[in-house]
């Protein structure tokens, strides 16, 4: 048994890390207050190899494994969790549905891999679904062997700033999955409402209306696809949650060892030493809980629903931890002046970029019933 | 006799308050999230006498209980976080010329605070350095020669209405060697000459309340405007938050209130289209136990209230009250941004809202770590 993280997965983790500290910790808060948007560390980070982690390097990509896509998006989640979730949107959710769907238009993949041209996924509709369980969107089959696309899909992460989306859709037969072009006629995007955190995030609403998508891009069945796309959506969201918690950690820490009452640093105040020491043990927990469920979704894929318990206790640790980082703030912490109010707000808005904890849970308890968790 | 029912009078000043606020209130609640001072919102109020609800009504009050007042402010926060608080500080000044001050200082700085002639009143105490440890305070008042003006020299922080108040209680060394002993209570006037209101801070929630610094440099403020003698300055300032910490409990209640409610609607919603998320019992139980958690803490805010108009010590009956409700209030919306649909984590949307406001409801008028350190003393000094 080996906790180390290979060479390839540590230079990885420190080119990321150096970028954040360079080119997205300032800038964030800008972001975040709507002034300006991330386009330009997005390209940065194509450079860096960083939008094609999943693809092979044949095809153009950077041909690493789950668990170092997770370890750079925690590591970027540190700076920023609205430019990690794009980020984690485009390579695992998005790439990581082409892949599964064995999509083999090599210059169009490589251009994604390479980050000349972004690709979202549109799949959940709706006011109250966070899921996508429900499609209404329709797909019909033309005469001329095209697909008629028609529906609307909400809070879409990269949805203005992609070329491309794949957009489930119910046709008679079952789900499937096409490749649309969103320049493409009927296509209209619109920014989403800004939610309560993650706002670096690009998020838009599309709708389709009556959308040719050429045959070349259907990709199939959308239900084959589906366990393999929400676990990578589910690992990924636990490891920006990972980074929001580092990073609330650490904001604490420092905070209370520079701010004094009653004479002293109120980091050697007990109350505010359990809740670093909680926070800290949490945080532990849920790397290892992540990196695990991440290394085995890079090898043999049967994870004992380890994404799901990953998921759920990292989501759940970086809204604790965020809290009480923000609590030893005292006032500071509620102004946009300090990090630590941002993270309080993004650890509440995670769950958009994977079905909730209390999906995950059922998923979890279902799996012991069958004993498919390996339990009895 | 034990009842947990508000008198007719408790009942009349919560239906005033419920009427303004699911009234005009309602439709500029928004605006006051989106930044909007609650100039009118706060003249509405004042126009019921809800900005002295303990104050006599001849002064233009409304006579009313300390439960009065808890119930008449959550009625406020379901509706308007901002407007409460704003509220809640100027009942708080007010409450203190009440208790502390002379029938002339009553005339001059309370009837205004009530009528809304004043737009606020505002509560200076915390400085830069000075927050939980308030006692540390730094802010200098100087007696002249002639023993007739004192001047205040120093740097308030996180002054919610600082620059919207016609009367500022700021809290002052006389003494600068006697610790909290040392410290007086000053009524302050805007319009004095070197007086002036430094930055105005970026919130994540209740953004519609003017939180800012002021500073006073060399302040003059005649020995007729020192409420109370010298040295009770503190006392003044931890009675205010006695009463303060209940109000603060009923906030919290307020927008944990919206939070709840807004979860049950879209429950409700979701049920009707049948598309419900399979996963009922979830929600099921967490609402069942943000309800339950209100409750207990609306109990304990009630009570601490109830004791207080009794003329009882309630330090630790608030502090439990406003340590559990405010906390309470952390689950419940923390919990419903879990139980929200998509829509519903808009930053706008009632629980979204709720989830900015409710967080600092757990740092002012005494951290939670405060408000333990209060319950603990107290309990080792009744032991
Ligand atoms: C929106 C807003 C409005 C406000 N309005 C007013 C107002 O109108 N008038 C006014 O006077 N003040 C006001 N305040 C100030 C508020 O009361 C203070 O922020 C609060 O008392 C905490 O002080 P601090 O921010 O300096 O935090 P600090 O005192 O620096 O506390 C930082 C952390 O250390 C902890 N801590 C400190 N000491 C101890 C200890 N001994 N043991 C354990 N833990 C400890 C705290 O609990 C907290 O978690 C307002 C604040 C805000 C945010």
């Amino acid at each position: 048994m080996n906790f180390e993280l290979d060479e390839t997965q540590e230079m990885i983790r420190d080119s990321v890390r150096s970028f954040v500290a360079g080119r997205v910790s300032q800038p964030a808060m800008k972001w975040n207050e709507g002034h300006g948007d991330a386009r330009e560390a997005l390209c940065e980070l194509a450079g860096l190899g960083l939008l094609g982690v999943l693809v092979s390097e044949k095809a153009g990509g950077a041909g690493l494994d789950v668990l170092t896509l997770a370890i750079s998006l925690a590591e970027l989640a540190r700076g920023d969790a609205g430019l990690a979730a794009m980020v984690a949107h485009h390579n695992a959710v998005a790439l990581g549905h082409l892949l599964a769907a064995g999509y083999d238009n090599k210059p169009q993949l490589q251009r994604f891999a390479q980050g000349d041209a972004l690709l979202c996924r549109a799949a959940s509709e709706g006011s109250d679904h966070l899921d996508g369980a429900t499609i209404t969107t329709t797909a019909t089959k033309q005469a001329d062997g095209a697909w008629s696309l028609k529906g609307h899909k909400r809070l879409v992460p990269l949805g203005n700033l992609a070329s491309h989306s794949i957009v489930t859709a119910m046709t008679e037969a079952g789900p499937i999955a096409l490749l649309v072009d969103l320049d493409a006629a009927g296509v209209t995007r619109t920014l989403s409402d800004t939610l309560v955190g993650l706002r670096t995030c690009d998020l838009a609403d599309l709708t389709f209306e009556a959308v040719a998508v050429p045959e070349a891009n259907f990709l199939g069945d959308a239900a084959a696809v589906a366990s393999r796309v929400a676990a990578l959506a589910r690992i990924t969201t636990a490891a920006i949650a990972l980074g929001v918690t580092r990073a609330a950690l650490a904001a604490g820490v420092t905070y209370s060892l520079e701010r004094k009452q009653f004479g002293k640093p109120i980091a050697r105040f007990q109350p505010i030493q359990w809740q670093t020491a909680d926070s800290a043990t949490e945080l532990e927990a849920a790397e290892l809980l992540t990196w695990r469920a991440a290394w085995q979704l890079s090898t043999s894929g049967a994870t004992a629903h380890s994404v799901e318990k990953a998921a759920i206790f990292a989501l759940e640790s970086a809204q604790k931890v965020a809290d009480r980082a923000l609590q030893m703030h005292g006032g500071y912490g509620y102004t946009v002046d300090f990090p630590v109010e941002r993270h309080f707000r993004d650890a509440a808005t995670l769950r958009i970029l994977a079905d909730g904890p209390d999906v995950q849970r059922v998923a979890i308890a279902k799996g012991l019933a069958t004993g498919a968790n390996g339990v009895r | 006799m034990m009842d947990f029912l508000p008198n007719a009078d408790e009942l009349r000043i919560q239906g005033l308050a419920r009427s303004y606020a699911r009234g005009p209130l309602a439709e500029r609640a928004a605006a006051h999230d989106a930044g909007a001072f609650p100039t009118a919102s706060v003249l509405g109020l004042a126009g019921f006498g809800l900005m002295g609800i303990k104050s006599p009504v001849a002064l233009g009050g409304l006579g009313g209980t300390n439960v009065a007042y808890v119930l008449a402010i959550r009625e406020v926060a379901q509706v308007c976080a901002s407007t409460a608080v704003t509220m809640a500080v100027t009942n708080m000044v007010g409450d203190m010329l009440l208790q502390f001050g002379t029938a002339a200082q009553q005339e001059r700085w309370l009837r205004p605070l009530l009528t809304g002639a004043f737009t606020a009143g505002a509560f200076a105490l915390t400085e830069p350095s000075a927050g939980s440890d308030a006692a540390s305070l730094g802010t200098k008042a100087v007696l002249s020669d002639d023993g007739n003006t004192y001047a205040l020299t120093g740097t308030k922080m996180w002054i919610t209405s600082g620059d919207v108040a016609g009367v500022i209680l700021v809290m002052a060394k006389t003494d600068a060697d006697a610790g909290a002993r040392g410290i007086s209570a000053f009524l302050v006037d805007p319009a004095s000459a070197g007086f002036s209101v430094g930055r105005h801070e970026q919130k994540m929630g209740l953004k519609g309340s003017s939180t800012v610094s002021l500073t006073f440099d060399g302040v003059k403020v005649p020995v007729e405007d020192r409420l109370g003698p010298e040295g009770i300055g503190f006392r003044i300032a931890m009675t205010a938050l006695d009463g303060g910490r209940c109000g603060i409990g009923a906030q919290a209640l307020g927008i944990a209130q919206a939070s709840l409610d807004a979860v049950l609607a879209s429950m409700a919603a979701r049920k009707r289209d049948d598309r419900a998320l399979g996963t009922d019992q979830a929600a099921a139980f967490r609402i069942a136990d943000m309800a339950t958690r209100m409750e207990a803490a609306w109990l304990m805010v009630l009570r601490a209230s109830a004791l207080k108009d009794a003329g009882q010590r309630m330090s630790r009956e608030a502090a439990m009250a406003k340590v559990f409700a405010t906390e309470a209030a952390g689950f419940v919306t923390k919990t419903a941004m879990g139980l929200a649909s998509a829509a519903d984590l808009r930053t706008d949307s009632p629980i979204g809202r709720a989830y900015r406001d409710a967080r600092v409801a757990r740092i002012y008028e005494g951290t939670s770590e405060v408000q333990r350190i209060v319950i603990a003393r107290e309990l080792v000094r009744a032991s």
